[in-house]
């Protein structure tokens, strides 16, 4: 394997092929797999910010992809169907969870929060599916969304699948250059001296607290906008998407991709749910599919696809 | 007659949270045990609940009793953990990094219910109650189920047995100091390795043994482990991660909780659990006995 | 007076490690904190530096009471100590290490420049560089630097903060004669800006730069004097040399 040190401008001009790649993505594969790697390779990055920038592992993002994908479909149904607002809304009340979320479990140790992140994304899973059925649907998922139709900058009809991708495609690079600001940010470098050495940061006079939970805003907010685009390309929003295993995906797409690297999370996010899809044609036990894949990918590669490419240290 | 329900049926809802309680003290302890000595928080400890409940299906179907099936399930199980530990985690511990094992028994805790799938199918599997805890004891107006009982009792003494034995004998000492940083203990010799392995199983026995007398009241199901392992979680955290005293009163409490919300407000028995870790949360970050485990 | 602790007590569980200390630390000082194994010194940086929180007692750090404070900010207000066991980032770049820590006195929050453009940042960490000698190695991965170099970095790291008061933490631990003159160069150099403590066992390095020196055993003082006074100290010497 040849290894490849990466410096700034190797970084970008990979990243701008990626892109180019899957601007074309339609005409490999069907467009809702296209649709779909889009929208987890977002989910995946923003999650990303979290794990592979600041080093803290949540299990619980199906939180904010959950609570982005029916504030959506909340706005849509009832807001006239504006998808702008839709997604306005899915940033803004994945970013108060996050707020939320970020001072009742971030104080405490790292395992403390993996496990606290579980639990309450399981509980929004358990509001969803009885308290507020009302509101949600419950098991049945928000549905009736009324047909989408874009109406600023320009009319188009977002029930068409092609329509609905390029849609997606223009604010996924919207996004990923933000991020790619982000870490390239003085901020984005606390972020990695946290994750390099925390208690030498503190000791040099950050905030660790605050910063951590900046971080985890940043990521619940990407999150939040990758469920608002999912309700937008599914037309309604199942209750899955507050699931455990929602949590898990993005979990091993990261991890499968590489959480060093930039691209990791959308190399995992694309090669998991191109094998997802080809292995769930076989057989409907991909849970084991996912589950494999964590485990092996812990023991033999834990930098992931990327980091097999990666020059180490 | 209070709140308009009888004493009668205040004092079996007790007794079913008390029993609750016991099954969530029983995996807290697990968990807790594998937490102090190995530095992992294992995702899979519901895993191993969900095949303990499976074991005993598994084996009451050759043997007429409930409790041999229940010893044997316990045992099989256990040598499984003992295999994930030497095989899939020990590789691991050279890393230095926490979040390899804990990401490794996550993708254990797919992997497993996914096998018991294609074995014995999605649908649950029934196991029947052994004979003699069928029914209830009936004390002065009370009705005590004999079989929640049952699983107050084994409950506590097998805590008390492992609680006894890592306290008062030397090879419980040795487990206590055993410790993933104890340096102390390697230079006297003692294989840590082997203790680490016994320390995992310990865990892994009472989340079997919590599986096995469950399997009777829920059935066995293959997803019961995600719907056990969250509470306990919650229960974790507000007693606090790697401390028994703190496992046994935040399990009860939460054990009861649960079974007085389903008899009042049956919608939020699910929810309940995550409003108190949250209340905790904002008044006592530290958790309810201000225990943070070794390293703060 | 800088510094000031005010009958401070810190207990581990039975263990009373620091017992009533009463410090005080004039500005412009190099004091060097020497006692025996277990004697309390880095309890006590520990507890300057505010990583510790006392049981009883007092700190003030220019007037001020700083004894509630987080760690953060008493390292912003201007004391922060560089670590016995070299604490750096050894995958950053040394340049990195140091600029991530002179950041802090700039910006935390800014999402939208690259970081590589501030220049004052920059400025200041190739100052700092030049002071301890490291300008030719700015690129180099920390984790491969030299042990004595590796030194250097740590107390690097801790000169980007700006700080006022800087407590060296054994800098010449397992250090060879050259790199420890280096060192002690280095640390008198920089005593014109700042006020330094040191913890230190090579006597040599205590008696050649100290203004003052405190003797700290079971966590008391035992007595605090110049280089001298200490060396002819009958107690000192009993301290040291003899039983408990």
């Amino acid at each position: 394997m040849f290894k490849v040190k990466l410096n700034f401008f190797d970084e970008y001009k990979i990243i701008l092929i990626v892109l180019v790649f899957l601007s074309c993505l339609p005409f490999f594969m069907s467009t809702s797999l296209a649709t779909e790697i889009l929208i987890f390779g977002l989910f995946t990055s923003g999650f990303n910010i979290l794990l592979g920038y600041t080093g803290i592992l949540s299990f619980g993002h199906a939180a904010y992809f959950g609570l982005g994908a029916y504030t959506a479909g909340f706005v849509l149904k009832n807001c006239f169907g504006s998808v702008w607002l839709a997604l306005f809304g899915s940033l803004v009340v994945s970013a108060i969870m996050g707020i939320i979320l970020g001072f009742l479990c971030i104080k405490r140790k790292g395992v403390y929060f993996a496990m606290l992140s579980a639990a309450f994304a399981n509980m929004f899973y358990f509001l969803a599916l009885s308290p507020f059925k009302d509101i949600t649907g419950g098991e049945d998922g928000l549905k009736e969304i009324p047909i989408l139709m874009l109406q600023f900058p320009f009319r188009l009809s977002l029930s068409k699948p092609l329509n609905v991708y390029y849609f997606v495609f223009v604010l996924f690079v919207i996004s990923i250059f933000v991020i790619w600001k982000i870490i390239h940010s003085p901020f984005g470098k606390v972020l990695k001296g946290i994750r390099e050495n925390e208690e030498r940061m503190k000791a040099c006079g950050y905030n660790i607290k605050n910063i951590k939970i900046v971080s985890l805003v940043l990521s619940a907010l990407f999150s939040g906008l990758a469920g608002g685009l999912y309700t937008i390309y599914l037309d309604y929003v199942p209750l899955r998407t507050f699931q455990w295993l929602t949590s898990g995906r993005v979990v091993a797409m990261a991890l499968l991709g590489g959480t060093d690297t930039f691209i990791g999370p959308l190399v995992g996010a694309g090669i998991f749910l191109f094998i997802e899809n080809t292995v769930s044609i076989v057989t409907a036990r991909w849970e084991i599919f996912v589950g494999a894949l964590i485990v092996l990918v812990i023991l033999f590669s834990p930098g992931g696809v990327t980091g097999i490419f990666k020059k180490k240290n | 007659m209070i709140f308009g329900y009888s004493i009668n049926l205040l004092v079996m809802q007790a007794i079913l949270g008390l029993s609750l309680g016991a099954i969530y003290v029983l995996m807290a302890s697990g968990l807790s045990i594998i937490y102090s000595l190995l530095d992992i928080v294992n995702f899979a400890h519901g895993a191993f609940y969900m095949l303990g409940a499976y074991g005993i299906y598994f084996f009451l179907n050759y043997i007429g009793n409930f409790y041999i099936a229940l010893l044997l399930s316990i045992v099989i199980v256990t040598i499984i953990g003992m295999i994930t530990e030497i095989y899939l985690l020990k590789p691991l511990y050279s890393r230095g990094d926490p979040l390899h094992p804990l990401l490794l028994t996550f993708g254990l805790s797919l992997v497993f219910p996914d096998i018991i799938k294609i074995f014995f199918g999605l649908i649950g599997k029934n196991v029947n109650f052994p004979d003699q805890m069928i029914g209830a004891i009936y004390w002065k107006s009370l009705v005590i189920p004999k079989y929640q009982l049952f699983i107050i009792l084994i409950s506590i003494a097998s805590i008390s047995f492992v609680a006894i034995l890592l306290k008062k004998t030397n090879i419980g000492m040795i487990l206590r100091a055993s410790t993933r940083d104890s340096l102390m203990v390697k230079l006297l010799g003692i294989n840590v390795s082997r203790m680490w392995t016994l320390g995992f199983m310990v865990g892994t026995a009472f989340a079997a043994l919590a599986g096995g007398m469950m399997a009777p009241l829920v059935s066995a199901i293959p997803d019961m482990g995600v719907s056990i392992i969250l509470p306990c979680f919650v229960v974790v955290v507000v007693g606090g991660l790697g401390s028994l005293e703190g496992a046994i009163i935040s399990g009860i409490i939460i054990g009861e909780t649960v079974s007085f919300v389903s008899l009042f407000a049956g919608a939020y028995s699910d929810v309940v659990i995550f409003v108190i870790m949250a209340i905790v949360l904002i008044i006592r970050p530290r958790g309810l006995l201000g225990q943070i485990g070794r390293k703060g | 007076m800088i510094l000031k602790t005010v009958s401070l007590i810190k207990y581990f569980g039975g263990l009373k490690a620091i017992d009533n200390v009463n410090f005080a630390l004039q500005e412009g000082e190099i004091r060097s904190i020497i006692g025996p194994n277990g004697a309390g010194k880095t309890t006590l940086f520990n507890l300057l530096t505010g990583y510790l929180k006392p049981n009883s007692g007092k700190i003030f750090f220019k007037g001020e009471d700083i004894t509630d404070l987080p760690q953060y900010l008493i390292c912003r207000k201007g004391i922060v100590k560089s670590f016995q066991i070299t604490s750096i980032f050894p995958k950053l770049t040394v340049f990195e290490n140091v600029r991530l820590a002179a950041q802090m006195r700039k910006t935390t929050y800014n999402f939208w420049k690259k970081a590589e453009d501030l220049e004052d940042v920059n400025d200041r960490v190739m100052q700092i560089l030049k002071e301890v000698k490291l300008t030719e190695e700015k690129d180099s991965l920390a984790a491969d630097l030299s042990y004595g170099l590796s030194r250097h970095l740590e107390i690097a790291i801790s000169l980007a903060t700006n700080p006022k008061i800087l407590l060296l933490d054994e800098p010449t631990a397992g250090m060879n004669p050259e790199e420890t003159q280096n060192t002690m160069h280095l640390i008198k150099k920089l005593k014109k800006d700042l006020t330094i403590v040191l913890v230190e066992h090579d006597m040599k390095v205590v008696m050649g730069i100290s203004d003052l020196i405190s003797v700290l055993h079971n966590g008391q003082i035992l007595v605090e004097g110049s280089p001298d006074e200490i060396r002819n100290n009958k107690e000192v010497q009993r301290v040291y040399l003899g039983g408990r």
